[in-house]
């Protein structure tokens, strides 16, 4: 299996091609129907940005599915048969990987704000591509990374200074033509970095400042935003570009006005007055052959200094992206595809919940874990906690279902000496013991209002006090609560206080039964397999294909733990390589046979199930009415009366 | 007073001026900036009074010789640049031109006889218009050189993308690029009446106005050079880099005709 990926940048497509493409683009949605319609083997991920597009790819078939992608790209964008010689780039492996994490960090092509459109695209789109089937576990796994390292990014407080540059711009054009208030400076089109360097080079003090654009909304808001300024007409450019002598390229808007045959021609009209053209698209690599044109300064994004702690924060963040990279291709090259952490699975619901964890996980907001009991939500808030910049520091799990009100209050705040009776010395509660980590609390649905009150007041104001003590804590911990009711339930039943329910549920994690996700129930299995197999050293392989029908089959109420448990018992018990049904405990085993399996559109009267459920059970038995009896758990005299009622008979 | 000293004093003043102008070309503050053009006017003050002593003592302009001469136009030169400098407050071209001053000066000041007698066509008054004239126009184009070398300077280090040294120190391309072409003009402008004058007194003398003779054949590709100079700029829009190039190439020229043609031919400008 590779991962490549296959873009086609902006730079490469002639300006007026690129703009009517993406006029005629269609929405993200039928961009990823189509490309799921490709039949391509492997998983596929489509990300548009201002200045390329690019298809990720995991597949086993590279050739093929590059010739495939190209096509699509190009269909796509409406290019086919418009120019000749397309220069698409090509990337593989750690290559794709990093220039993911690069543009999800904003490091490419320049330096960009780490909340930049990208990783916005990108999650769209993986949404969209989850919902075609066209993003697997490798894509899901990257965007989560991704994401995961523009929060830790964001977290570090690194800053990305644009005002120095626009300092340096100021200082540019005052050495080439004096103070402000004598320069005429035009800015062609707009980016996100328009706002803040005119504002910082202090253009409101030039002598005149023209705007010009494409779009007459955007630039107007510009306009407005500086405080000053004249929109022109596009038909007046060439006027303007002789007069002025600083242009500021934001985008590629009038790209045609700055190519050197149009520019020579722009020199000698304003008569080799010197001109300064500074490029700010970010987006774009220019080309350097303007340089050359006498009396003509070109100046490029990458030209100026960046502030230090915007080098440092580019540092930090390629270190991140470099030990990311290795973990994820040690991951992807092991055969623990479905795993993350201690998290397996492939379905859909699961992907979603691991997504939720990579955006989550980077911040300190409040997390409620819904689901059945099994179903692994400890593990889940494990996972938040070991992703977090907290993993170094205490995760801690309370179960507030198993400990009476006073005992759980003394064993969250503590106490000091002589609180209560038995209070002999003073102790650190847990909340304490988890200060800078993440505390569980696990079943809060069974816990007092009184207690709710007094972890609201934790929760809310970030202190507490010790039993029996005046003295309040200031604490920084992390919550994580999860319970296996609906509180929302609780709280309409006013057993569970309103106010804790709306500063609990920040962010609700569902854990879906396991049933409800059956296409991981045999992923599971074999990790549970290879788990005991290890644990009792026996070479277990695997499951009979009949063992496997039967896991498949049964609902499994006690969800993951019932079924880690089973495995855990038919490793015990089996005697060859493989699990053979005899080794499932009897409810597995029996599952099938029993009445609860029915088809949906068949949901009889009890009535009606109790009859057949007999028939059955006396066919079973071979009429051996002891043992039927017995085993449904009636007395014989009961059974006969029964199959009076029911009017079932013995035929012969 | 010893006259011979009191230059010596001036020189001591000037080179005190150039010492400071180093340490506000390196360290750009502000109370050096007036701290060195206070200095470079008391050094012009004492140079004014030095030539006053030296009329007084001579019974004439000092003139005569190429080394009155020289010290004169260095006078001219400073008060050009410190007019100047107050104009367009800007010092940094002081890193370049006190020291010039200084050179020029420690050539001229040794060389002053107190002694000297003058061929008499020499003391007349056309003479020294024709003089001060041409060394107007000499300190003009110097200027144009300075702020031209600058520009060269400057412009490289924009083109290059390494704004470093001179980058924040040097005044903005415009005003350089302004300087060069108005010092040049005048320059120009100097050269063309003082050279007018020469004819005239050509005629008077040797009865031809145009000898040829080595300095007058300079001094013309002088003023053609610097004629280009002006064309270029309004007919071909030659400004920035290509006019400071002519101005370099034009100050070339201007030493050539000063120093080595001055001091080392036998022409009839020899003051001899």
């Amino acid at each position: 299996m590779q991962i490549f990926a296959i873009g086609l940048h902006r730079n490469n497509v002639p300006e007026n091609l690129w703009y009517r493409g993406f006029t005629e683009f269609q929405t993200l949605k039928t961009c990823a129907e189509q490309l799921s319609s490709l039949n391509i083997q492997g998983e596929t991920l489509f990300v548009n940005s201002s200045h390329s597009i690019e298809v990720f790819a995991v597949t086993d078939d590279e050739a093929q599915t590059r010739e495939k992608l190209e096509k699509f790209i190009l269909t796509r964008l409406n290019l086919k048969n418009k120019i000749k010689d397309i220069r698409f780039h090509l990337l593989e492996g750690p290559d794709v990987v990093r220039h993911f994490f690069q543009l999800s960090l904003g490091l490419e092509p320049f330096i960009q704000d780490p909340q930049n459109e990208f990783i916005e695209n990108a999650g769209k789109s993986i949404a969209i591509a989850n919902e075609c089937g066209s993003a697997g576990h490798v894509l899901n796994r990257l965007f989560q990374t991704a994401l995961m390292l523009a929060g830790k990014l964001e977290q570090s407080g690194l800053s990305f200074d644009y005002s120095f540059i626009s300092k340096q711009i100021e200082s540019l054009v005052q050495k080439i033509f004096g103070p402000l208030h004598s320069v005429d400076l035009i800015v062609v089109g707009s980016n996100e970095l328009s706002k803040v360097v005119l504002k910082s080079m202090g253009a409101e003090s030039l002598r005149h400042l023209y705007f010009l654009h494409r779009s007459f909304s955007l630039i107007s808001e510009l306009a407005q935003s500086i405080g000053g300024g004249r929109i022109i007409k596009p038909d007046d450019v060439d006027n303007k570009l002789a007069n002025v002598q600083v242009i500021l390229r934001m985008n590629q808007d009038f790209a045609d006005h700055f190519i050197a045959a149009h520019l020579q021609k722009v020199m000698s009209a304003r008569k080799n007055q010197p001109l300064l053209i500074i490029n700010l698209d970010t987006m774009v690599v220019p080309e350097a052959s303007l340089s050359k044109i006498y009396n003509l300064f070109v100046y490029d994004l990458t030209d100026f200094r960046l502030h230090k702690t915007t080098k440092d924060g580019i540092g930090f963040a390629r270190e991140l992206i470099e030990n990311e990279l290795k973990q994820f291709f040690s991951w992807f090259y092991s055969k623990e595809h479905y795993r993350f952490g201690d998290i397996i699975g492939k379905s859909k619901s699961m992907e979603h919940i691991l997504e939720l964890i990579a955006r989550i996980s980077q911040t300190n907001i409040t997390v409620l874990i819904q689901g059945e009991s099994g179903t692994g939500k400890e593990l889940v808030a494990r996972a938040i906690h070991e992703n977090s910049p907290r993993r170094n520091k205490p995760f801690i799990v309370v179960n507030c279902g198993a400990l009476p009100d006073t005992l759980l209050e003394s064993e969250l705040f503590g106490h000091v000496r002589g609180a209560f009776t038995g209070a002999e010395f003073q102790k650190k509660g847990l909340l304490e013991e988890a200060d800078g980590g993440t505390l569980m609390l696990d079943e809060i649905g069974d816990t007092s209002p009184a207690f709710q009150v007094k972890l609201l007041r934790v929760l809310q104001q970030g202190e507490m006090r010790r039993l029996g003590s005046n003295e309040v804590r200031k604490i920084d911990v992390r919550i994580i609560a999860a319970t296996n009711k609906h509180l929302d339930e609780l709280v309409q039943k006013e057993s569970f206080r309103k106010d804790l329910y709306y500063r609990l549920n920040v962010v609700q994690i569902d854990i879906p039964l396991l049933r409800a996700h059956p296409e991981d129930t045999l992923l599971l299995a074999d990790h549970f397999i290879a788990k005991y197999g290890e644990k009792i050293k026996k070479r277990v392989i695997g499951l009979d294909k009949k063992a496997e029908e039967l896991i498949l089959d049964y609902n499994w109420p006690g969800n993951v733990r019932e079924l880690e448990n089973a495995i855990e018992r038919a490793v015990a018990l089996c005697i060859g390589h493989t699990i053979l049904p005899e080794d499932l405990p009897p409810q597995v085993r029996n599952f099938s046979n029993s009445p609860t399996t029915f088809d949906e559109n068949a949901i009889l009267p009890l009535k009606e199930l109790e009859k057949q459920h007999i028939a059955r059970a006396l066919q079973f038995y071979h009429w051996d009415y002891e043992r039927v009896a017995r085993e449904l758990g009636i007395g014989r005299t009961t059974l006969w009366r029964k199959m009076k009622e029911y009017g079932i008979e013995r035929e012969y | 007073m010893n006259i011979p000293a009191f230059g010596f004093a001036v020189l001591s003043v000037y080179l005190l001026s150039a010492i400071c102008y180093l340490f506000y070309f390196i360290l750009q503050s502000k109370i050096l900036k007036r701290i060195s053009s206070a200095s470079l006017a008391s050094g012009a003050l004492l140079h004014l009074i030095y030539i006053i002593m030296l009329r007084n003592d001579l019974h004439r302009l000092p003139l005569g010789t190429v080394y009155e001469v020289l010290s004169s136009a260095t006078f001219l030169f400073v008060l050009l640049y410190l007019f100047l400098e107050f104009y367009i407050k800007e010092n940094s071209m002081g890193i370049v031109i006190v020291p010039m001053i200084l050179f020029f000066l420690a050539i001229a000041l040794p060389g002053i006889d107190m002694n000297k007698t003058l061929a008499p066509q020499l003391a007349g008054l056309s003479f020294q218009i024709h003089v001060v004239f041409m060394l107007l126009a000499y300190s003009g184009f110097t200027i144009a050189f300075i702020a031209s070398v600058m520009y060269l300077l400057l412009a490289r280090e924009i083109h290059q993308k390494r704004l470093g040294f001179f980058f924040s120190r040097i005044p903005s391309l415009e005003l350089l690029d302004h300087l060069n072409s108005t010092s040049a003009t005048l320059g120009f402008g100097f050269a063309t009446v003082g050279m007018f004058l020469g004819f005239w007194m050509g005629i008077e003398l040797w009865g031809n106005p145009f000898p040829l003779d080595a300095k007058f054949i300079s001094f013309v590709i002088i003023w053609i050079v610097y004629l280009f100079h002006l064309v270029a700029r309004i007919k071909l829009g030659w400004r920035g880099e290509r006019s400071a190039w002519l101005s370099v190439v034009g100050f070339f020229f201007v030493l050539m005709t000063f120093l080595v043609v001055s001091l080392f031919l036998t022409t009839m400008h020899a003051y001899r």
